[in-house]
């Protein structure tokens, strides 16, 4: 399922999703993956091998969620996309952008600070 | 009962369709659907009197008739597209060119999804851009079925193509809870308008978790497009056009959701949301 490198990994979608690309259910599958190898790589890549996505639930679910949890200082050098469409490239950025704006609203108040700490610690 | 539908039996007439479908499954007496004086039906008409008739039939010992149009190719029409099949008559289903069939969904089928965008894809020539929204509207639709809308029947998808107008319409039907009474739990909305505009605005959604992305990006898809979104849910009926909103109080409410897409083919709409140079990733 994963070639791991040294402190580097790699998550093939194909092989791990199969056809179940589209729900949030989906989606959270592939953020438990990725959060599995967090404390352990340097380096995730994940590889979409050209596979056409067009979910935003599932691309939400399972990458652009990460930005409630880390900062995006450490979502940037963590993750890496590779064979992405451009479609789900655009996608993805949208949704991550749309995940900073969430996050922002969130620590302006106690109760959004409060939120996101939980989450940062489950 | 006998119940007419119009000659244009389309979106425009959503009112008068909406109120015979919801006619026709109140009465216990012998339906009869009249097309005779019909010469045109879009995907809308023929997804949402496929569920009433599909409504009708769940009744035990409810008849039904249907008179069918004397306009011969309205009628070969519909027999190609399935639309018989739901009266139990036996229809050609011939695939032709610019349709995609009539079909009941009780499931998320990413297979079906994906053989839909191919079917799609084999009939009606689309760009890469195009195709992936199409994609992504029809994937983002069907989870917001099966996820929300607590529907018996599942769903009712048809899609037709119009070569000549360079047109792609597309419609999602389901015989559920319906918006409002969805976002009520969360929100603090009373009508099904308010519902429907909030509905396809950024982060709203029923469920717990943070989430509600796929109703802003289909409207965004269908701004850069110059394409009509448009929303019945209950007693409400949203268009929402690339520079304006219209919503309309229909007379007789719908039970459940009606997603109806019109989709420019001559636009390459190539789904770049950001500007590329503010891309993180």
């Amino acid at each position: 399922m994963f070639a791991a490198g040294l402190r580097e990994t790699y998550i093939d979608i194909k092989k791990i999703a199969g056809v179940d690309t589209v729900s949030r259910e989906h989606g959270k599958k592939i953020r438990k993956v990725i959060e599995l190898f967090w404390k352990a790589k340097d380096r995730i890549i994940v590889d979409f091998s050209n596979l056409s996505i067009a979910s935003p639930s599932f691309i939400d679910e399972a990458f652009a969620k990460l930005l409630l949890k880390y900062s995006l200082d450490a979502v940037k050098s963590k993750l890496s996309f590779v064979n992405m469409t451009d479609f789900d490239r655009a996608l993805l950025n949208d949704l991550v952008m749309a995940r900073i704006r969430e996050r922002n609203l969130l620590e302006q108040t106690p109760k959004g600070r409060f939120k996101l700490a939980v989450k940062r610690n489950r | 009962m006998q119940v007419i539908f119009p000659k244009l039996s389309t979106i425009a007439y959503a009112d008068t369709i909406i109120k015979n479908c919801a006619n026709v499954q109140k009465t216990r007496d012998i339906s009869t659907f009249v097309f005779e004086k019909t010469t045109f039906i879009d995907p809308f008409a023929i997804t949402i009197i496929a569920g009433a008739i599909q409504g009708c039939l769940r009744t035990k010992n409810r008849k039904i008739a249907y008179i069918p149009p004397k306009d011969r190719k309205l009628k070969d029409y519909l027999s190609q597209i399935g639309f018989n099949s739901f009266f139990h008559i036996n229809g050609k289903n011939i695939h032709k060119d610019t349709s995609v069939e009539l079909t009941q969904l009780m499931a998320l089928r990413p297979l079906y999804i994906e053989k839909l965008i191919i079917l799609i894809e084999s009939k009606m020539s689309l760009s890469k851009g195009m195709k992936d929204s199409l994609k992504m509207s029809l994937q983002e639709l069907l989870i917001n079925v099966f996820d929300h809308s607590r529907s018996n029947s599942g769903c009712f998808v048809c899609a037709q193509y119009y070569p000549n107008k360079m047109l792609i319409r597309l419609c999602i039907t389901d015989f559920g809870v319906g918006i409002l009474s969805t976002l009520k739990k969360k929100y603090k909305i009373t009508s099904d308008i308010k519902a429907i505009k909030l509905s396809v605005e950024e982060g709203v959604t029923s469920r717990p978790q943070s989430a509600g992305f796929g109703l802003t990006h289909i409207r965004k898809f269908l701004k850069i497009n110059k394409g009509v979104l448009t929303i019945i849910s209950g007693r409400g009926k949203v268009d929402f056009y690339s520079n304006r909103v219209a919503e309309y109080n229909m007379a007789g409410a719908f039970e459940g959701t009606i997603v109806n897409l019109e989709i420019n083919t001559n636009k390459k709409s190539l789904y770049f949301l950001t500007g590329e140079e503010d891309y993180i990733f």
